[in-house]
């Protein structure tokens, strides 16, 4: 159960990617460093991607440009209201000539794949997608087809008071890793990028710079990132606030500590460590934490987002040291494994 | 990331807590003889404190030192003192050889318990002196070292001194400042490593503070007293405008004793040696629940000129004794004399009563009084008493007011019990002898201030409860004697006190006593002692076995008939400590369950309190290792401004001191930067990285340092009025 640390190589070659990647990207997308931080921790972690902003600001172009960076199948859904469950998932339809039935693979059986708009979907047509990108698997017509790994969701949606929406439950919110808001960019950003679109789709530009294989390796080097028990207990920490916070009717999940430790963990291997640090857990506690609470009445009406919250969480809750970490370090099962890879 | 790993025990803590130990010995000296035995319990404790450090220097296990400590001392114990039945000693602690040294410390107790302090040592005693001391070192280097709760281990310590203490007991100073400097020095070589930390044992400090305080106080009373907080309950309260003390004349043996009075009520000296009692009044009428004082009449009462004995005895073998008598605080109608008085110097209307042997006045008191009496001390021997005719004609002198039984009292079950007790007794004496012993019998009877009030009867309520004080045992004394027609008297007085300033003796009011006295012709009154408390000390030594040879040391003039009194405490009104260990516990089987549930309560108090300090232990944050120790240091040094938060981690500590330093004027220099980072940089690693951080704690140091003069140089710069 032990896995070996990651080598020097493995995360030299961790960054090396994932700074092209981020460099093609940012070609298109100038000023989005965290979200395009949120966004590759959310992909090497093996997470799904959900980007709620206004229209407009480059949602979409940011998750098109991603997979343009990485040699991948595309695949991209336009959520609309009449959309039926079968049009994200694929259809048997039947073949006259030769009397059966042929199965033709939705927009899902790709490996990164753009939901535009979710919340414009019935909640149905939702449950379908959500479904596919929890078990990594379809079933239609009774035969359960696997997904092309890796698979990344990156699904966009507006603010849930725009018209005509039909906004995520907090379970299905919860299957996501992480929400980025891409924002309006700066005055200066924005010159840009009217320069670079003068004309022409910069999208057109972006060329892979790595493949699938490479990123399933990138995933795998991630995956073996060391945590500490001070870091752990951290997240710990840092989740046992939202549930206890005045401010939060709901809470984050166990899932949510989980997906918090590996985008950590991811965000490591980006900066080329072999184990997390606390600042990794601070800079994405907001991504992946703010989209799953439920913020109560009074604070909703008080102007405080969910987001708010979290920074607020996460600037008052104090680092761990070795002192503190040491109770559950001695109680834990990672505490074992810490002591074996001494 | 490593396991704090728990800091080694201070081991040198070990060594005072043995200093203590050993110094705190000396506070049993006025219990015990010294002797050359104290090297025999000094050399124990050295092997089993050099085990003891041998073995924390080698684990740093909380337990197994103390655990092979205590092995040590159940070795060394058997090696000194187990002895079989053949006379062999054992090298091993074979169960054979424990029951072996089970059985000597089963002696040592019963030697305790019936010895009056000073004791001589012997070795059934030392055995249980070693273990107790080698256990008290055990328990306290556990508490000190192992626990690093020397404060509580100070607990333990005290406990020694505490029936000095409680006896105001004289014990040396000098023993005490040695215990208390080598406590002191415990505390200060078992205070846990940082400074920065809070203390964490506070909770678990407290709750073995509270454990063993409580034990204390029950445990001790019970293992050295029993339940003998006194010894007479005759005391009146005083008025609410006097504290005078005043005898009781209204013997009453169905109260309970519940004054006892610590204010002084005679003072006198003594050349020659002290009395054995100092007697104030007799009685003669019982009714079979009190006593009823009967003053001497006016024609009874002749001149206090001449001779007081009531018969004419040759004192030339008898050596004599001269007190001068001050009753400083006790206004009573009768003057306390010693036994055998010869003659009384005193001023002012007092008369002698040779009928009831009492010097009394009709109208004088004898507040602030002061008299001078002579008296025969060695006049009383077992060969006096033997060779006194028993034949019940030759008692024609005494009033037949010394052999009344009351009506209420049940005449055959006492005269039953008298014979049955002096059965194989030929003359008076060893009857008299026979019936004390059978009084003073632990198995018999117990000593206890507190009675059931009875009925009618009280001698036979005495002899169903079992359970009574001195009013009981000499009054039931006084009535099997006179079943037997012997004459016999109830004696009201006190004991001889204890000693003041200078050449004086102090009787206090918890002094008083009753005993009964039994008449022999041709010799007169002879006090007996009935009374178990171990207070009131042994028999009369005249008194002890009739046929023994050792009765006639008696008559050696350098030894003396009474020993008791010699051996009085400083406070007898106060349970005395002549018994070192549970020796009351041994006097009967009801006691031991007074003792059992007392070390039940032991047993649960220390659980109680290790529970809690382990608890208290669990929830304190584990000692600071060097990088952390380094870090919070540099943070320290840092002007106020500057200093992180605890919610920042390295990196934005870095960021947070650069940014508050430049701020203020002056950023910190390249040299400073450089120490800040490498140092957030070693204590990231060493929190977070699996390797941990490859800089040593020196060099950690250096950067904390170099940090600290950098950052005080900055601010005395920029803000001279700012520390």
């Amino acid at each position: 159960m032990t896995h070996p640390l990651p080598t020097e190589d493995e995360l030299a070659e961790v960054a090396e990617v994932t700074q092209a990647i981020r460099a093609s990207i940012g070609s298109v997308l100038s000023g989005l460093d965290g979200a395009i931080t949120a966004t590759l921790a959310t992909a090497l972690a093996g997470g799904h991607l959900l980007m709620e902003d206004v229209p407009g600001v480059g949602k979409t172009t940011l998750a098109r440009a991603f997979a343009a960076s990485v040699d991948c199948s595309l695949g991209r859904i336009q959520f609309t209201p009449d959309l039926m469950p079968a049009d994200v998932t694929g259809v048997s339809i039947f073949r006259s000539d030769d009397h059966r039935f042929e199965f033709r693979p939705g927009p899902i059986f790709a490996q990164v794949v753009i939901a535009d708009e979710i919340n414009r979907a019935s909640p149905k047509t939702q449950s379908a997608l959500l479904e596919a990108m929890q078990e990594h698997a379809v079933t239609v017509d009774g035969v359960t087809r696997r997904l092309p790994e890796p698979f990344l969701v990156v699904a966009t949606q507006n603010p849930i008071d725009m018209e005509g929406t039909y906004p995520l439950p907090e379970a299905q919110r919860d299957r996501f890793m992480a929400q980025v808001s891409v924002g309006y960019p700066q005055p200066a950003d924005e010159m840009a990028m009217l320069d670079s679109h003068d004309g022409t789709d910069p999208l057109a530009h972006v060329h892979p710079v790595t493949d699938t294989a490479t990123l399933g390796r990138l995933i795998d080097v991630a995956r073996r990132i060391y945590a500490a028990p001070a870091v752990k207990q951290h997240i710990v920490d840092l989740v046992a606030q939202t549930r206890e916070d005045a401010s939060l009717r709901l809470g984050a999940s166990p899932r949510a500590s989980l997906q918090l430790l590996a985008a950590a963990k991811a965000r490591a291997a980006m900066a080329g460590r072999n184990h997390v640090l606390p600042d990794d857990v601070k800079a994405l506690a907001v991504p992946v934490l703010s989209h799953r609470l439920v913020v109560s009445t009074e604070a909703r009406l008080s102007g405080r987002a969910a987001q708010e919250v979290v920074r607020d969480i996460v600037e008052r809750t104090p680092v761990p040291t070795e002192a503190r970490a040491s109770v559950p370090h001695r109680a834990t099962a990672g505490a074992a494994h810490a002591d074996a890879t001494r | 990331m490593s396991a704090p790993a728990r800091a080694k025990a201070p081991w040198p803590a070990s060594l005072t807590v043995a200093a203590a130990t050993m110094a705190s010995l000396f506070a049993l000296t006025s219990m015990v003889v010294t002797g050359a035995w104290i090297l025999t319990v000094a050399a124990s404790l050295a092997a089993l404190t050099a085990t003891v450090v041998v073995a924390r220097v080698v684990t740093r296990s909380r337990w197994w030192p103390t655990v092979v400590g205590l092995a040590v001392t159940v070795e060394a114990l058997v090696l000194q003192f187990s002895v079989s039945e053949e006379g062999d000693g054992h090298l091993l602690p074979t169960p054979g050889a424990l029951r072996d040294l089970l059985t000597v410390m089963g002696d040592g107790v019963n030697y305790a318990a019936t010895t009056v302090a000073p004791a001589e040592m012997t070795p059934a005693l030392l055995s249980l002196v070693c273990a107790g001391v080698m256990g008290l070192f055990l328990v306290a280097e556990h508490i000190a070292v192992s626990w690093r709760a020397a404060a509580s281990a100070g607990l333990v310590l005290m406990l020694p001194w505490l029936p000095a203490a409680i006896f105001q007991q004289r014990v040396s100073v000098a023993w005490l400042l040695v215990a208390l400097a080598a406590w002191l020095l415990t505390l200060a070589l078992a205070r846990r490593g940082d400074a920065t930390q809070p203390p964490s044992t506070l909770g678990g400090a407290v709750a073995a503070t509270a454990a063993t305080l409580g034990v204390s106080l029950l445990v001790v009373p019970s293992a050295l007293g029993g339940h003998g907080w006194g010894i007479i309950p005759r005391i009146d309260a005083p008025s609410s405008l006097s504290s005078t003390t005043r005898l009781n004349l209204d013997l009453d043996l169905r109260t309970s004793l519940t004054t006892n009075s610590t204010a002084p009520a005679l003072v006198y000296t003594a050349d020659g040696r002290r009395p054995d009692v100092l007697r104030l009044y007799s009685y003669s009428e019982f009714d079979g629940v009190a006593w009823a004082y009967g003053a001497p009449s006016d024609d009874e009462i002749t001149s206090t000129e001449g001779l007081l004995w009531p018969l004419d005895i040759d004192v030339t073998d008898a050596t004599t004794a001269t007190y001068e008598i001050e009753a400083v605080d006790s206004a009573e109608n009768n003057l306390a004399l010693p036994s055998a008085p010869r003659s009384v110097d005193v001023e002012g209307d007092w008369g002698y009563s040779p009928g009831t042997d009492e010097v009394v006045s009709p109208s004088d008191s004898t507040l602030g009084l002061s008299y001078t009496v002579t008296a025969a001390t060695d006049f009383l021997s077992a060969e006096r008493l033997l060779a006194a005719p028993s034949d019940p004609a030759s008692d024609a002198g005494v009033g037949a007011r010394y052999l009344n039984l009351p009506a209420a009292m049940n005449a055959a079950r006492v005269s039953d019990l008298a014979a049955d007790v002096t059965s194989g007794a030929t003359s008076r004496f060893a009857q008299a002898v026979a019936m004390q012993d059978y009084l003073r019998d632990p198995a018999e009877f117990d000593y206890d201030t507190s009675v059931s009030p009875s009925g009618g009867d009280a001698v036979s309520t005495f002899l169903d409860d079992r359970v009574g004080y001195c009013v009981q045992f000499a009054t039931t004394m006084v009535m099997m004697a006179r079943t037997l027609d012997i004459p016999a008297r109830m004696a009201i007085g006190f004991l001889p006190g204890s000693e003041g300033e200078g050449d004086t003796y102090v009787v206090q009011g918890g002094d008083a006593h009753a005993w009964p006295e039994l008449w022999f012709p041709e010799v007169g009154w002879v006090r007996f002692e009935p009374t178990p408390a171990v207070q009131t000390g042994s028999a009369p030594v005249y008194a002890e076995e009739p046929d023994e040879p050792a009765v006639s040391e008696t008559s050696d003039p350098a030894q003396q008939p009474t020993t008791a009194p010699q051996q009085q405490p400083e406070r007898p009104d106060t349970p005395d400590v002549p018994n070192l260990s549970g020796g009351e516990a041994e006097q009967s089987g009801l006691d031991w369950w007074w003792f059992a549930i007392a070390a039940a309560i032991l047993l649960a108090g220390s659980t109680f309190a290790v529970v809690m300090m382990r608890r208290r232990r669990t929830d304190a944050p584990a000692p600071l290792d060097p990088a952390e120790r380094a870090w919070l240091r540099a943070r320290d040094g840092l002007p106020e401004h500057a200093r992180w938060s605890l919610a920042h981690t390295p990196d934005e500590a870095v960021e947070h001191v650069r940014a508050t330093l430049s701020e203020s004027g002056r950023g910190l220099s390249p040299a400073g930067d450089a120490a800040l980072v490498n140092l957030a940089q070693a204590v990231a690693d060493h929190r977070y990285a699996p390797e941990g951080t490859a800089h040593s704690d020196a060099q950690m140091r250096e950067w904390s340092a170099a940090l600290t003069t950098e950052a005080g140089r900055d601010a005395a710069a920029e803000q001279p009025t700012r520390r």
